[in-house]
């Protein structure tokens, strides 16, 4: 702990600064009290501006929808994000690199489908999420044909790695889109959590928790959404990230299981996940499962903020900041289609 | 025709992206040979024009039994619709998520005006 | 083509229902046989009306009274023509019957229509609602599904309905192929995207049984109208044309009756003239004492004429 105290902020001191003033701009219970009692959008962005986004929605002209609030909340993320990512030094770079790799992989997956079914790419750039652009997207005019995008495109990304992993060129035409995004993600969460697991110290501690609660929440919600699909039990077990609490033998189980209860009798071996099953329901007016896990994502987040010195303030925030993001997507969403009765079904992060 | 009756027909959908969005999820979304969708995106950039040849062009397509279009995107193009007067295709116009549905604008149930009285629309 | 091979269909059916009504008297058997099937096309009354206009601008006489069909009146078209206006009243009662049952259906139609519709905007509300949640708990997916289209798992079948004699498609959802969008989702959102599935699953039937509504009252609202155009028709043209035809024939072989009549009477007066003036013949020629017999049909026997000197 000593030797990074003393020199941690040589050279990433600014960014923990900023980004923990960042932090301070994040949306308060308070604030989502007042967003939900808005009536309009165009209230929305009143309330809004009088918080940390300021006027963001400005120079937007009436009538305000949805999914340009949706827009203009990615754009300030992505600044913020890439003003850290600018001013960053290594081995704080490589870390958030390793963020944005998330990212990639949708864009990547995104890519893939649109070729297969013979889209232009130009086409699907703009729709590509802007914190996973990478170099070789520019590049990927030239393949037309998945192998081609294969060989000339995918194999010199970032992802490379996890791609040649898992995947061949003739895999691209024949498996499912959403078994490649989850074994590409699959392998990136095992190689984040080595990654953090060698910068140590406090960085570890905070990373590997987080980056193992991913890994099994993932786990968990691949084996519950796999029932009654064509995905097969070894197929299945090869989606699960093995660098959780779960691994191994919780996976194991796991992989077993036909229905949700035996997937519950799996969590009862791990308390922290015990108490997640046990008071999430699927009636209306309970808490899903789901939204449980954002609850404890949420709390482990914070958490993280509790550590100085470490990088996982980082992940942290770009983490709340997409939950802040779905809230207020959420409520905009409820204000818009007048549905009111759910609207306090956000998370709260503060 | 009596071909693709017995192959089925589709459901084509004009309408915003949640729209959109939706009704492919329910799986009413497909892709021909000469790779044009049975659906449309409409957004805030997309010209009237745009959204008439679309229309138009369903309507010229055999494999299509409906169309749902949003009815604020119907209201654009209020005039094609009312000028489709063939039971095959069927026009639907289904309320958007921005807007509440607006039964005086339907260009069925204005046919039907004078049949029923205002009261029996909501 | 269907669409054409009905129209000459019904055309067909409405050449044997004109001709029915023309040749009635001849056909009292079949009646009970009429085609309540079909809607013909008003042309061929309209070519009837077109005719005796023509006729009538020729003999030159005023319209209102005179529009009938061109006819020698004598007592066979008479009865040709009650015969004709029996089969056009009953005509005009099936085809009564028929816009009545199509507007009872039609009013039926129209008020699911209006219930369907109220029920659609609560279904479409739930769906786009769950959409949002959807959106809530697996971030923006939008891209990937409208990206993964590739064949519709959902497609319409037509059927068709006979409701007196009109038919009307049917449109009926059915599964085709399997879930596209299966394992979208599967690690963020999968239960979501489901429910998602099925509420709009549950808008799609109900959009497309509104649509079967719909096309129905398309066509049952051009329907009604040609068949109230129909009857009115045989109303206000043709049953009136015929009954002044019949009034004409009537009136013309009551003219000749009293013509006749006045001829006999002529005849009668005439003959009775003759018989007194060869009575008196015959006795100046007794009283002049010839006694030879009247003559007989062996003579040389003239026939007087009669009639006319």
């Amino acid at each position: 702990m000593m030797p990074e105290g003393l020199t941690f902020n040589i050279n990433h001191g600014y960014l923990e600064g900023l980004l923990r003033g960042f932090k301070g701009g994040i949306l308060k219970q308070a604030d989502y009290l007042n967003l939900i009692q808005c009536e309009t959008l165009d209230d929305l962005k009143l309330h809004l501006q009088s918080t940390d986004y300021g006027n963001f929605l400005a120079n937007e002209p009436s009538p305000l929808t949805v999914s340009v609030i949706d827009d203009k909340l990615r754009e300030k993320l992505v600044i913020e994000v890439e003003h850290m990512r600018n001013h960053a030094l290594e081995p704080l770079s490589t870390f958030l690199d390793y963020i944005k790799y998330s990212y990639m992989i949708d864009n990547v997956i995104l890519l893939i489908t649109g070729t297969l079914h013979g889209r232009p790419i130009h086409e699907l750039l703009p729709k590509c999420h802007p914190l996973g652009t990478f170099d070789q997207l520019a590049a990927i005019n030239l393949a037309n044909t998945s192998i081609m995008l294969y060989n000339a495109v995918l194999v010199d990304t970032p992802l490379a790695p996890y791609i040649k992993d898992c995947i061949s060129a003739e895999d691209l035409d024949e498996m499912n889109v959403e078994i490649i995004r989850n074994t590409l993600y699959k392998s990136y969460l095992e190689d984040f959590y080595n990654f953090c697991k060698k910068q140590g110290g406090a960085t570890a501690d905070v990373m590997c928790e987080a980056l193992a609660f991913d890994a099994d929440r993932r786990a968990f919600i691949i084996t519950i959404n796999s029932f009654g699909t064509e995905l097969s039990k070894e197929d299945r077990m090869k989606l699960y990230p093995r660098c959780g609490n779960l691994y191994p033998t919780g996976l194991n189980m796991l992989g077993e299981c036909d229905d949700f209860e035996q997937v519950k009798v799996v969590a009862d071996y791990y308390p922290q996940y015990k108490e997640l099953f046990d008071n999430s329901g699927i009636n209306p007016g309970d808490k899903t499962l789901e939204d449980k896990f954002f609850e404890h994502e949420v709390k482990l987040m914070k958490k993280s903020f509790m550590q100085q010195f470490q990088f996982g303030v980082f992940y942290a925030y770009i983490r709340l900041k997409e939950q802040e993001n779905r809230n207020i997507l959420w409520i905009g969403e409820c204000v818009a289609q007048r549905h009111r009765a759910k609207i306090d079904s956000y998370i709260p992060i503060f | 025709m009596a071909i693709a009756a017995a192959r089925g027909k589709l459901i084509a959908v004009i309408g915003d992206e949640d729209t959109c969005i939706g009704f492919v999820l329910g799986g009413v979304g497909e892709m021909n040979k000469n790779r044009k969708a049975n659906f449309m995106v409409v957004d805030k950039n997309t010209s009237v024009g745009e959204i008439e040849d679309t229309f138009r062009s369903f309507l010229r397509r055999d494999d299509i039994g409906i169309i749902l279009i949003n009815q604020n995107i119907a209201e654009m193009i209020r005039h094609v619709i009312d000028s489709h007067d063939l039971p095959i295709p069927a026009v639907l116009e289904i309320p958007s998520k921005d807007s509440p549905y607006d039964p005086s604008k339907d260009s069925i149930l204005r046919r039907a005006k004078g049949l029923f009285s205002a009261d029996d629309f909501r | 083509m269907s669409l054409l091979l009905d129209e000459l269909f019904n055309n067909v059916t409405m050449d044997a229902f004109v001709s029915l009504i023309n040749l009635q008297g001849k056909r009292h058997k079949n009646q009970s046989q009429l085609p309540s099937k079909g809607s013909y096309s008003l042309s061929h009354d309209k070519s009837l009306i077109n005719n005796s206009a023509a006729e009538n601008k020729k003999r030159n006489v005023k319209m209102s009274d005179k529009d009938r069909l061109p006819v020698f009146p004598s007592r066979m078209s008479l009865a040709i023509f009650k015969a004709r206006l029996k089969g056009a009243q009953r005509g005009h009662s099936l085809l009564k019957k028929k816009a009545d049952a199509l507007t009872l259906r039609f009013r039926t139609i129209l008020k699911s229509i209006i219930e369907t519709k109220t029920e659609v905007s609560e279904v479409m509300k739930q769906a786009q609602f769950s959409l949002a949640e959807a959106k809530f708990t697996c971030g923006d997916i939008s891209h990937v599904i409208l990206q993964n289209v590739t064949k519709a798992s959902v497609k319409v079948k037509s059927k068709k309905e006979n409701v007196v004699g009109v038919t009307l498609p049917l449109f009926e959802p059915y599964q085709d192929g399997g879930d596209t969008y299966e394992l979208t989702g599967l690690a963020r959102g999968g239960q979501q995207i489901d429910k998602t599935k099925k509420s709009y699953g549950r808008a799609i039937t109900l959009l497309v049984e509104l649509a079967s509504l719909q096309t129905s009252f398309i066509t049952l609202d051009e329907v009604i109208k040609v068949t109230n155009r129909r009857v009115n028709a045989i109303q206000h043209v043709i049953i009136p044309r015929i009954e002044r035809t019949l009034a004409y024939i009537i009136s013309e072989l009551d003219e000749r009756d009293r013509e006749e009549f006045y001829r006999l009477k002529k005849v009668q007066e005439k003959k009775k003239k003759i018989k007194a003036k060869e009575e008196l013949e015959k006795k100046k020629r007794q009283e002049a004492g010839d006694h030879s017999e009247a003559a007989t049909i062996f003579d040389d026997f003239q026939d007087p004429d009669i009639l006319f000197d």
